[in-house]
Parts: C-alpha cells; structure tokens; sequence
C-alpha cells in the first residue's frame, strides 16, 4: 500500500528522478548529445503524468508531504515551463558537459516539484535547497568564462548563508511549535501547527523573520538581492533565464506554504516589514535597471522589481475574495506563470544571438536587430512589453490582477491604506520602469545598424523562444484558461481562512470530483460543502 | 590530480625574513613552564576526581535502577561543555587565520558533540563527530591551500566592517537572549531510549523518508557538481 | 567501595588504567619488535647492546627521547605546533576504550563486561574517533611552516579522505550482516560454528571485505606502501620533520598505537575476536578470571599476528607513488566495497546474511569481475603519471652511461 502511494502520488518526481540520472548517466558517454532530447522528454513526459495523475487527494497521503491543488498547479507550470527551459538551454554547453548540465536542471526542477508538495519544514529547507544547488553548478557550467566562475562563487556563498538563515529560522519555528510538520491531520481536520495557540509568540515571530530573510535571497529580495546583477551578467543567457524563474517560484511557493499555515494573518510586524521589503524592492530594481547598459544587468534588476510586484500579492493574500482580481495568492501564482515565460523569453533572444564571438550583451549590441532578424526581434517586443506590462500582453493582466487585488482589500483590513499606498508605488514604479524597457525595445527597432549580431543556436532555442512570447499574446486574449486554473489552487487557502481549523479532506474530495477546468461555480459548491462539513 | 606545492621562490622569502632571527631557540623558559604544567595537571585531577566522585552515588543507585538524570554531575558537565561550545565560537569569529578558525571550529562541533552525548543521543553524536568534526579537515585543507603561500595570511577587515558587525551581532544576540530567556519552550516527554540507533534508523526510514531521500539526491548533486568543478580546472 | 569496584562501573576505571598503561609499553615494544622483525627479514642482527638480546633498547629510546632538548622552531605556529602531537597521541588511545577484551567476567555474582565502554554506537564510536587521527598530521605540518611538512600534512589528509570510505564501507558490510554496531555483541554472534567445527567468523563469510578493510587499515596508520606522507626519502619526515624529542616520540607512538587499534578492531570485526573454537575458556559461556586471561591472551595473540603482517608488508613492498595511492582507493576499492556493500544488503533482504554458500560466491563473483575489469584496463600499471606534462630531458646534468635521470 505504502509503495503504491508513494509511486502514484510522486510519479512526476520520480519520471524527473529517473529522466535526470539517465541523463547524467547519458554525459559521460560518447552519445552525450543525446542529453537535451532525453531531458525534454522526461520533462514533458512528467508533465503528461502530473495532468493526468489523479491520487486520492485526502490531507495526509504520506509522511512529510501534503498534495493540495496548490501542489497541482505548481507542478504544472514548472513542468510547462521546465519544458521551455530545456529547449532555450539545448545547445548551451559543450556537449561533452551536456548530461550533468540537464540534469542540474531537472534536478532544480525537482526540488520546485517538492516544494510545492512538502508539509514538513525539514523537507521544505531540503527541497528549496534542491532547487538553489543545482542553480549554482548551472551557472559555473553555463560558459568557460572567468565571469561565470567568479558569478557562481558568489553566487554559492551568498546562496549557503541564505540557507543557514533559513535553517536558523525553521530551528526558531521547530522550537515554538515542537514539531516540524507544518500541517497536522486530527481526524478529518487540518489543522496548523504553527498556530496551536491562536497567538503568534516572540520565538515564532523570530523565526519567522529569519525564515522570510532567507527565502527573500531565493526570491531576490532588496537586502539580500545585491548577488542578482552580477550572477545575472556572469551566467550565461539561457542559464539566466531559468534563474529569474526557478528559485523565484520555489521561494513563493514556500513562502505560501507558511503564511498558508498562519491562516493569512500575520502579526503587523511581519505585515510592515514585508511592505517595506516590497516598496524597497520595486524601487531599488527600477532605478538601478534605468542606470545600465548592459542588457542583462538590466533585466537582472527588472527582476529584482519584478519581485516587487509580486511581494504586493504575498502581503495581499487570499482574504479579499476568490479569483485572481481579488485573490493575492491568485494573482501571483498567474503573475509568475506569465513573468517566468516572458523573462525566459528575453534570455532566449540573447541566446540566440552572438557578436564579434561573444554574447550579446549591451544595447549596442542589439542596435538594429529588428532589420536582420524580424521575428526574433517581434518576440522580444513581445515579451519586453509584457515586462513592462504593456496591454497587448499578459504582462498588463498579471500587473492588473496584482494592483486591482491591492485595492479590493475590505477596509477593516489592517493595511487596508498602506497596501493601496503600495500598490500607488507600484503603478509609479512601472512608469519608472517603461523608460529602460522601452531602451531595449528602441535599441532593436531603431538603434544603428551596427551590424555585428549573428544568429547562433539551432531550431530548439527559437522554439523556446516562439514559445515563450506567443502565450503572451493567446493569454491576455483568453485568460479564462489559467485563471481558473489559478482559482482551483486557491481554493485550500479560502477554506483555512473561513475558519481557523479545517476540515479539508472533505472539501478537497469535493474539489477533486469536479472535472479539471472546474467553474467557478463548482468551486463555490465545494465552498459550500466544505462550510457544512466545518458548521454542521 | 594537480597536487599543491608551494613554490621555491616563496620559501626562499621567507627564509630571508627569519634569517634576522636565530634559526631554533632552545626552551630556555622551561622553568617557567613548570607552574602551568603543574596547573594543568591540577586542573586534569581536579575534573576527573570531580567526575568520578560524583559518579558515585549515581553508580552506586544504579543497582536499584533508581539514577537521577539530572544530578549535579550532568549540570556540571552540561556547562563545562555548553561553555566550550560558546568560547570556540569565539574562537572561530576572533581568529585571524584561517587554519586557527577551522580549528576552533572543530572545536566547537566536537563540543556540540559532547552536547548531544550527555542528551543520551549517542548515535547522533557519532555522526557529529564523524561527518561535521571529520568534514571540518577538508576546510581546514582548504585553509592550508589558500593560505599557504605566505604562512601567516591574517584576516584584518577593516575597522568599520568590524564595529559594524560586532553591533549588529549584539544587538542579535541581546534580542535572542531576551527571547530565549523569556519564553516557555514546550518540550516533549523525556522518554530517553537506552539504545538510540535502531530507532533512528527505523524513523528515517519511515517518517522521514521523504527528507532522508531528498538530502541523498542533494549530496549526489553536490557530489556531481564539486566533481565537474574541480574537472574544469585542467 | 568492594561493591564499586566490582561493579561495571569500577571495573572500567581499573580496566582504562591498565589498558593505557599496558599499550603504552606495547607501543614501545612494537618499535623493538619492528627493528628485530626488519633485521630478521634483510639478515641482520637488530637492537642486541641493550640489555639482553637488546630488550632493554625501548626503555633507553625513550629515556633519549624524554631528556632530548625540546627545540620549537622560531618560525612555527606556537600552539598548533605543540597541540599537534598531543591530539594525535590522544586520539589514537582513546580508541580502545570500545575494544571489548575478554568477555564477560563474573565478580561477586555479577556479570561485567572487560571492556572499558560498551556503548551502542560502538562501531562509529571507532570510525569517528579514527577520522579525527589526521588532524595531528595536519596541523602538525601546517605549523612546522615548512614545505616539507606541509607536503606530507596535505598528502596525509587526501589520503585519509580516500581510504576513510572503502574503510566506512567494509564496516557498513558487517554491521549489515551482523545487525548491531556494538562490538561485543559483534564478537558474541561470531562464537558459533558451522558445520560443528568452523567457527562463524566474519572472515569466512566476507574474505574481500577483511582483505580490503585491512588495506585500509595500513593506509589509514600511514604504514607503508601508504606511508607517502612520512616519506623518509623524499619529504625528509614529512609532517613531523620539524619535530624533536618527545614531541616527536608521541608521533612515533601514536603510529604504532594506531596499528595495535587497526589490528584489534580487524580481530573483532572478522575473527572473532577472543573466541577460539575448540578452546573451552574462550567461550562466552566462560565467565571465571582465567576463562578472562585467555579469551584476553587470544585477542592479543590475533594482534600480535596482525602486526608482524604489517611491519613483514612495510620490509617487502616498496612505497605507493602518489597517484598509484590515490587510483587504488577510487578506481578499485571503492567499487569493490560498493560492490559488496550491494551484495551484504541484498543478502540481508533476501536473509540469507549468515549463510557461507551465498556470502562466498557472492565474493567470488566480484572478485573475478573486478579482476577482469582491471586486466583488460589499458592504463599502465606503473611508468609515469598520465595527465602531467612532458618534461624535457634536462640537458645541464651529465648523464651517466644509460642511467635515465629520476623524474
């Protein structure tokens, strides 16, 4: 029974387990170029089972790791994703390296997989520290560069003392609460451990802060974002953009899974020191993006600012209401589904091309892309607009389902005023941010025909690439698709706001029975399951 | 392999600069010596009657399965080693040189050991002692590699960095202690088995499989990583 | 106080004292025994002016050692440099504390084990306590700031590293197979037989995994074809070159104490340590005071015989070079004990771990399959290592007739 649950409940962990040591396995023979298709299958193959799989979704499938639809929907945007990864990183390094590099990205694949899935603090640090690790060999193997060395150097010690102050505060927390299983099953009822008592004490508030630290280094956070610029710039551009996407989304899903267990409710400490985190955040990025030159410093920044945004949200949280207008948590998890497909996707353009034998880098460099290479130059329109978050893309609706969000807040709310203050900071910072963006856009459209910048990299990368621009445009036309998508893994965070012990094995049952593309109909239904079942 | 070795050049360097000293003093001050040895010798008889003389009674109700844990011996020995724990962290932040940190440091995780020795988890403490203790000799190689150019590379950050980490550092570990000497810590019934091992083992193989698999896929990564790390430098 | 000292309790005292203080004139008398040993092998006389048949020669060293003047460089690292020998020599007698000598003793109607601790982790209490020995080498040889030493400090550590896990893993075999890291238990599950008469000694189910372990055993004493990094003939000493008097005496014996430890961990783990079939008094159901001499007697009669091998292994085999050292450990024990670790779980799981037919042929498979593979290797076995550069003949040295220069 045992071994039956853990094979069906983990398939897509265990397909990426396997897929990543056939690859590695793959590397050091002579057919190591054999290590890019045998990734992308694994990839896709793991994303074909994680849509299909249908396990018995009750609170506690196995030790350590709770499957919520939360977990669901993570899996499938880091596996779509992943799959996109794979194909812009196809040809990166030399073949001879190939195997151990695909399998680093599996690997950090995985580690998201089980972040999402963790219920356990100790399995939440390992798995958040599955996705970093792999990241910091992705950047050294990336390119024979002196860059790329001192870029993972940095990158690696700045990255294990982050996780050293992760682990100090899930001491912290496994100290206050006595355990390390984050949510606990009593009967048919989940309840939180981190909230036992109702009150939040000073330990847990200590632990909490050192464990919000140490997931904002994963997540590029102002005081601990000063690595990004340089690691950005010294690995090499496809490797870039799985870092702006990766470790972001581990370190959100992570950060959901706590406050998840906090009920949303956080005490105004923690509440002001996210808000000054986030306005910090979006500045700090904007204004330093405005300042380089180099294209990659300055997405590394937008980044940064990118963050930002996303940090509005956290604060936000589900209490407003259902669906991604009202619902923080909905409007992130659409946010960094459309963030990570269109940073991708300005990596890609940057892989894509070489100059005088180097990589693309500086605004120069692109000057008069537009001319040579006209499609490649119209995706990376595409997807600088939708950094930007300008209307044609998705871009405008993550920003919008972000800033609508900040402002559906009930006024009773606590930071009813400062999150609508924030998301003002935030409107203006993207203002700020349409200058530099709208360089790049400029650079490629009108800048001199400096005529350097030859196309390299083969079909694969200008698939990730045509990829990742094209769903910008389909999903700002038919958002429906992923919002309801959004809405189907919120739905546990409304429940354990309602009350503040749940009984989530019936309402997730509920949720489960109804078909995939459930509307919001069947949700409410199950809403109101799950009310009769918590007030009989 | 590149095997290390520190150049010629370098050494005739040095010699120059000890050649203004003579080349080997004798231990003329072994007189004075005399006292600290006849203090340490002190102190070794002085710890070891303590620990036999108040093993005695404890021994002594063994036989009745009647022992006390927490006897005076055990606090004793708790803040002998709890102190030790304390001053080789120290140790770790004052030293200048690198090779010295790592021996503080390996200092201080063997305490840590002693630590979870006298909380009755044996098989943890092993584990410390072998994988953190032992793991310590790598950085200290590392020490010795980085270091070993010009013997005696010291760390002298500069004063700024200094007061500024020494305020923050106690501004942290004033709050801490406020914290952890404020609050009730909940803590479990002390059911302390006789042998440890088996029951680990059993409960890292069920309960925490998930975690013990995890940190087994981490260490092949990290594994395949330093490797190809370390193949890039040829 | 009778009853203290019958008790386990006091009886570990008064074993801990006796044993130290026995090992510590059997480290000594393992020198005298090394140069009898060498002189008997290259047929010459040995230590003979001291005292009959030069027996007397241990206690003249060390009186030569202890008035010796104690000379501490101007140049070294002070207190690294003293702490140096005193961990090494700590590190390598505070081993047998888990070395279980002679059983069970009954005194006053109660039952006491002749071993100092027994803890359950005895067998990582061992291991642990082996992976610290090399920070004497290593610290030593860094403070002595001295090239030399540093090469035999750095030299002493990878190869501590490398042979700690063939060394980890031949353990990991028979704590599988025996189920218990206890080392007296270890030995009471060795004391039965097969057949009626072949005692069940761990040798004669995991021979490889004793083969290697003992391998191992030499690398980790840093006895030779291991000893590169005390290398006399190149690093004029290695780590303890800039050492002198007792200082240098507590390196040499920690040596000798760390091969009395190997050997006696080997005779536990895989020969049964004190049983002896056949013999009445070394049986565990033997409890009186001279059933305890003799099961004491056997144990030190099995390391006795691992220590001739030993010092008969350092008098016949030229030393390792480094790479060769280095090739060993990575490209063949480890594999090999990998392989058996494999083999002991899957004879765990299918529980048949204490059954020679199985254990053996399992042996056997590997041994051949790893013979196979390392003779259809084209890598030479000796001649020079493959990833340096070439070098120039050198051309300001005269060459002699056909005499090639060194490397």
């Amino acid at each position: 029974m045992i071994w039956n649950d853990w094979l069906v409940a983990l398939a897509p962990e265990w397909i990426l387990l396997v897929g990543a040591c056939l690859s590695l396995a793959v590397g050091v023979t002579r057919v190591s170029k054999w290590a890019s298709p045998i990734a992308l299958a694994t990839v896709v193959a793991a994303l074909i089972v994680a849509i299909r799989l249908d396990v018995p979704r009750n609170g506690d499938v196995l030790p350590g790791l709770w499957l919520t639809s939360l977990t669901f929907y993570v899996r499938w945007i880091t596996l779509g994703l992943g799959s996109l990864i794979v194909l812009v990183n196809w040809h990166q390094p030399a073949a001879n390296e190939r195997g151990e590099y695909m399998s680093m990205i599996l690997f950090s694949l995985l580690g998201v997989l089980l972040t999402a899935s963790a219920n356990d603090l100790v399995v939440l640090f390992l798995a958040i520290e599955l996705v970093s690790i792999p990241t910091y060999v992705l950047v050294a193997l990336s390119r024979e560069d002196a860059r790329a060395s001192e870029a993972a150097v940095k990158y690696f010690f700045l990255g294990a003392l982050s996780a050293a102050i992760l682990a100090y505060g899930i001491s912290f927390l496994y100290g206050a609460a006595g355990t390390t299983t984050i949510h606990r099953l009593v009967g048919d009822t989940v309840q939180s451990t981190l909230r036992t008592n109702g009150a939040i004490g000073v330990p847990m508030l200590i632990g909490l802060i050192l464990v919000f630290a140490g997931l904002s280094f994963k997540v590029a956070a102002v005081p601990f974002h000063a690595y990004a610029a340089d690691v950005y710039e010294g690995a090499a551009s496809p490797v870039t953009g799985m870092l702006g996407f990766v470790p972001k989304l581990a370190g959100f899903v992570a950060l959901c899974k706590i406050l998840t267990a906090l009920d949303w409710n956080l005490p105004s400490e923690v509440n002001w020191m996210l808000w000054i985190v986030a306005a910090a955040t979006m500045t700090v990025g904007n204004v330093l993006a405005l300042l380089q030159k180099n294209v990659k410093r300055m997405l590394a920044y937008s980044s940064i600012a990118h963050t930002g945004y996303m940090l509005i949200a956290v604060l936000v949280g589900p209490v407003a209401g259902q669906g991604p207008m009202r619902d923080g948590v909905a409007a992130l998890l659409f946010y960094i589904v459309v963030y990570g497909a269109m940073n991708l996707g300005a990596f890609a353009l940057l892989a894509c091309f070489k100059t005088n034998g180097r990589d693309v880098e500086t605004l120069d460099d692109l000057g008069g892309l537009a001319r040579r290479a006209p499609a490649s130059a119209l995706a990376l329109a595409i997807c600088i607009f939708s950094l930007m978050g300008f209307p044609p893309t998705a871009g405008f609706l993550g920003k919008l389902y972000i800033f609508s969000s900040a402002f559906s807040l009930q006024p009773n709310h606590p930071m009813h005023g400062p999150l609508i203050a924030l998301a003002i900071i935030g409107v203006a910072n993207t203002v700020i941010g349409a200058a530099y963006y709208l360089r790049i856009v400029a650079a490629v459209y009108m800048g001199g025909e400096t005529d350097t910048a030859t196309p390299v990299g083969g079909r694969p990368v200008r698939w990730g690439l045509a990829l990742c621009s094209l769903p910008l445009l389909v999903l700002f036309a038919w958002p429906t698709g992923l919002t309801t998508q959004v809405r189907t893994a919120t739905t546990i965070l409304h429940h354990s706001i309602r009350t503040g012990s749940r009984r989530v094995a019936a309402a997730i049952d509920s949720v489960r029975t109804a078909p995939t593309d459930v509307a919001p109909a069947t949700v409410s239904q199950a809403a109101a399951t799950y009310e009769h079942h918590a007030n009989p | 392999m590149r095997t290390f070795c520190p150049s010629q050049c370098d050494q005739s360097v040095e010699r120059k600069r000890y050649d203004r000293r003579p080349l080997a003093s004798a231990r003329g001050s072994d007189r004075r010596r005399c006292p600290l040895l006849a203090a340490c010798i002190a102190t070794w008889l002085g710890f070891s009657s303590t620990v036999v003389w108040a093993s005695l009674p404890t021994d002594m109700a063994q036989s009745t399965k009647a022992a006390a844990p927490g006897g005076l011996l055990e606090a004793f020995l708790f803040y002998t080693v709890a102190g030790g724990v304390v001053l080789s962290a120290l140790g770790v932040c004052i030293a200048k040189n690198i090779v010295r940190m790592a021996v503080w440091l390996f200092a201080g995780l063997g305490s840590v050991a002693m630590l979870y020795f006298l909380l009755a988890a044996n098989f943890l403490g092993a584990i410390q002692l072998i994988i953190y203790a032992g793991g310590t000799l790598v950085l200290l190689v590392f020490g010795v590699m980085l270091t070993s150019k010009s013997p005696w590379v010291r760390f002298d950050p500069p004063k700024v960095e200094l007061i500024a980490a020494a305020v923050v550092c106690l501004a942290l570990v004033v709050s801490l202690c406020t914290v952890l000497a404020r609050t009730v810590w909940s803590s479990a019934e002390g059911i302390v088995p006789g042998a440890t091992v088996a029951a680990f083992g059993e409960r890292l193989l069920t309960t925490y499989l998930v975690p013990f698999e995890v940190a087994g896929v981490l260490l092949m990564i990290v594994m395949v990583g330093a490797a190809h790390l370390a193949r890039q430098e040829e | 106080m009778r009853d203290f000292i019958t008790s386990q309790f006091g009886v570990s005292v008064v074993l801990a004292f006796i044993v130290i203080n026995v090992l510590l004139g059997a480290v000594s008398y393992c020198i005298y025994f090394e140069r009898k040993i060498s002189a008997w092998i290259q047929d010459r006389c040995g230590p003979n002016r001291v005292g009959p048949w030069g027996l007397l020669q241990p206690i003249a060293d060390g009186i030569k050692f202890l008035v010796k003047e104690d000379v501490v460089p101007n140049h070294v690292d002070k207190p690294l440099f003293i702490f140096a020998p005193a961990a090494i020599f700590l590190v390598a007698f505070i081993g047998f504390a888990a070395i279980p000598w002679g059983g069970q003793l009954e005194l006053d109607g109660r039952l006491v084990n002749i071993q100092v601790a027994n803890p359950d982790i005895g067998l990582l209490y061992i291991l642990g306590v082996g992976s610290m020995s090399v920070y004497g080498a290593v610290l030593g040889g860094w403070a002595s700031n001295n090239k030399y030493s540093l090469y035999g400090a750095i030299r002493a550590t990878a190869q501590m590293l490398s042979y700690d896990i063939p060394m980890g893993l031949c353990i990991l075999v028979v704590v599988l197979t025996m189920g218990t890291l206890r080392l007296e238990e270890i030995t009471l599950q060795q004391t039965g037989y097969w057949a009626g008469w072949i005692p069940q000694w761990n040798i004669f189910l995991h021979p490889l995994a004793f083969a290697i372990l003992f391998i191992t055993a030499l690398a980790e004493s840093n006895r030779t074809p291991f000893d590169l990094a005390e290398a006399e003939q190149e690093l004029v000493g290695g780590f303890h070159t800039e050492y002198s008097a007792l200082k240098f005496g507590m390196f040499f014996l920690a040596e000798y104490a760390h091969m009395i430890t190997a050997s006696a961990f080997i005779a536990v783990l895989f020969l049964g340590g004190w049983h002896l079939p056949g013999v009445s008094w070394t049986q565990p159901q033997a409890t009186q005071w001279y059933a305890v001499l003799a099961k004491i007697v056997v144990l030190s009669t099995k390391i006795i015989f691992f220590l001739f091998v030993m010092m008969w292994i350092r008098w016949t085999l030229p030393r390792f070079r480094f790479d060769q050292l280095m090739r060993l450990a990575w490209k063949g024990l480890i594999p090999i004990t990998l392989a058996l670790f494999v083999l002991a779980a899957a004879l765990l799981f299918f529980d048949r771990q204490r059954s020679p037919l199985w254990a053996l042929s399992g042996n056997l498979v590997i041994l051949v399959v790893a013979l196979i593979t390392a003779s259809s290797s084209r890598l030479r076995v000796t001649g020079r290592q493959v990833n340096l550069p070439t070098i120039a003949p050198a051309t300001d040295f005269v060459r002699l007739g056909r005499v090639e220069m060194p490397l």
